[in-house]
């Protein structure tokens, strides 16, 4: 508490300072509220925790952006959780012309289209929860959504459509021990690299001009990756569920997506594969592994006030892969069928029913959730 | 004779019917500052550069600027962005966050936003063609109606 009390001050000093100096910072964000409940949750199941109906508030998330003599600065700074607190982005940047602008720092890995149009600041995005395998690296998350490093970025415009693109050079991503000690998390190594080699990851997409309202994509991303550290007792039953000591891998992600917008209705999919390749793997032991992860939403906007929405996800990771092994990573499948209200352009309130299909528990279950989001 | 005296009132009637409508149609100029490297610009470049798309138009960083003015805002929004009004607030939202690109700045009214544009190189506004004056370029004209 302490230290988000610190953050907050920081960020409130940021702010008054600028109002007087010559550089107005206009300090904004979001902030959210939620109920969800889930009354038929199996034990162990990712639902477990809602089974009692838990009211919660979300994230508040606060940034500033601005330009200072063509420098361009970016922070945002989130409380979630309750009391969780984390820098989310800090980017310093420069642009040169439409198709160049670099940044150094924290930002979104180019991975796909929601992971960059939808991080945090949940009034922005179609439904009340992110696709399950886009969850963010402390949240159980299986995929790199942060990094630290280089980041170029721009948008040319050819005959056939605009081109826009985001490649990255940074720390790959690690393995270590989750804050409550009781599972294995990704990390975005932050401040240190664990290892030499470095991430590299690319997305382009092109709006066609043939065909009105359509965006296509496709992401690439290569890391190697370590554990720092690693708990191997994963079900707390004082017995090893990890058959191994120690994660390197070799991880190639691909990734294709798609939206399409006609009148009011859109429809909007990702897909990504994630071959792991396990350099410390036995002797005569497989050691390559591919998994999938995607999702589809369909949204119909009537009057841009009320928009009904349907999603489609679904994880598939191999069950012998050393990552998803130690992330804990159960296959899913889930729907999720709800109806947003925008109260006006900053606000919005979502209800919304989800069918959780989990592998590893033997029954289906069900969630109810409601959330008002706000952008401030 | 009768058909000739009705066909000419009429024919008065839709003469004075088109000239009223002209009258009162209005017209937003694109106005930019002097050293602005284009002497023309299209309507879907200016749209471009209202959504943040365009940022920058050859090495120059372009600073669009628009009005608090809600008459001429309102007409702008509907008109040449082809949005409501709430949409392209909530557009911005999105865009500010997701990239940090920093939307139009606003002014309180044409005096204002013209002479911010002569001080600012990339400076690029609209306003009331009739309110047009000073050290600008003008680089496209639309009609917004009435």
């Amino acid at each position: 508490m302490k230290r988000i009390m610190c953050m907050l001050i920081l960020f409130t000093t940021v702010f008054l300072l600028s109002v007087s100096s010559s550089y107005a910072f206009e300090l904004n964000g979001f902030a959210d509220v939620s109920f969800t409940a889930s009354v038929d949750a199996p034990e162990g199941s990712l639902g477990d925790e809602s089974k009692n109906g838990n009211f919660a508030f979300g994230t508040l998330d606060l940034y500033l952006a601005q330009s200072l003599e063509d420098i361009e600065i970016l922070a945002e700074l989130i409380v979630e959780m309750g009391d969780v607190l984390d820098l989310e982005r800090l980017t310093l940047g420069y642009t040169f012309d439409d198709s160049l602008k670099v940044r150094f720092g924290r930002f979104h890995t180019p991975l796909g289209i929601w992971n960059t149009a939808y991080h945090h600041g949940v009034e922005l995005q179609p439904t009340i929860n992110r696709p399950e395998f886009l969850n963010f690296e402390d949240d159980g998350g299986i995929l790199p959504v942060h990094t630290i490093g280089l980041y170029l970025s721009g948008r040319i415009r050819t005959g056939a459509g605009a081109i826009e693109y985001g490649a990255m050079y940074g720390n790959g991503p690690a393995i270590d021990v989750s804050e409550d000690e009781k599972s294995n998390v990704l990390i975005p190594n932050n401040i240190s690299d664990n290892n030499t080699d470095k991430a590299v990851g690319l997305h382009a997409s092109i709006a066609p001009e043939a065909v009105s309202g359509l965006k296509i994509g496709v992401s690439g991303y290569l890391s190697n990756l370590e554990n720092i550290g690693l708990v191997k007792d994963l079900d707390g039953d004082s017995t090893d569920d990890l058959a191994f000591d120690s994660v390197d891998i070799d991880q190639t992600i691909i990734g294709a997506a798609l939206s399409y917008s006609i009148a009011d209705v859109s429809l909007m999919g990702e897909y990504f594969s994630i071959a792991n390749k396990d350099n410390i793997a036995p002797a005569g032991a497989d050691d390559s592994f591919t998994s999938s992860a995607y999702y589809a939403l369909l949204t119909y906007s009537i009057k841009d006030k009320w928009i009904p929405y349907i999603m489609y996800e679904n994880i598939t990771a191999d069950d012998e892969d050393p990552y998803f092994v130690s992330l804990g990573t159960s296959d899913i499948t889930r729907v999720s069928g709800g109806l947003r209200y925008n109260i006006n352009y900053r606000s919005s309130i979502k209800g919304e029913i989800r069918s959780n299909d989990q592998e590893d528990i033997d029954d289906t279950w069900t969630e109810y959730a409601v959330q008002w989001a706000l952008a401030f | 004779m009768n058909k000739l005296r009705w066909s000419i009132v009429l024919g008065l009637f839709v003469l004075l019917m088109y000239g009223n409508a002209h009258s009162f149609a209005r017209e937003i100029s694109i106005i930019s500052h002097k050293d602005y490297p284009s002497g023309t610009i299209t309507a879907a470049k200016v749209k471009e550069i209202y959504l943040g798309e365009k940022i920058a138009e050859g090495t120059v960083k372009i600073k669009p600027m628009e009005q608090n003015d809600e008459s001429i805002k309102k007409k702008f929004i509907e008109k040449v962005m082809g949005s409501s009004v709430d949409a392209y607030k909530a557009y911005w939202i999105k865009k500010f966050f997701q990239e940090g690109i920093t939307p139009p700045t606003a002014k309180t009214s044409s005096s204002d936003l013209i002479q911010a544009i002569t001080q600012t190189n990339g400076g690029i506004g609209y306003v009331w063609s009739d309110d047009v004056k000073g050290d600008v370029k003008v680089l496209l004209k639309i009609d917004v109606g009435n």
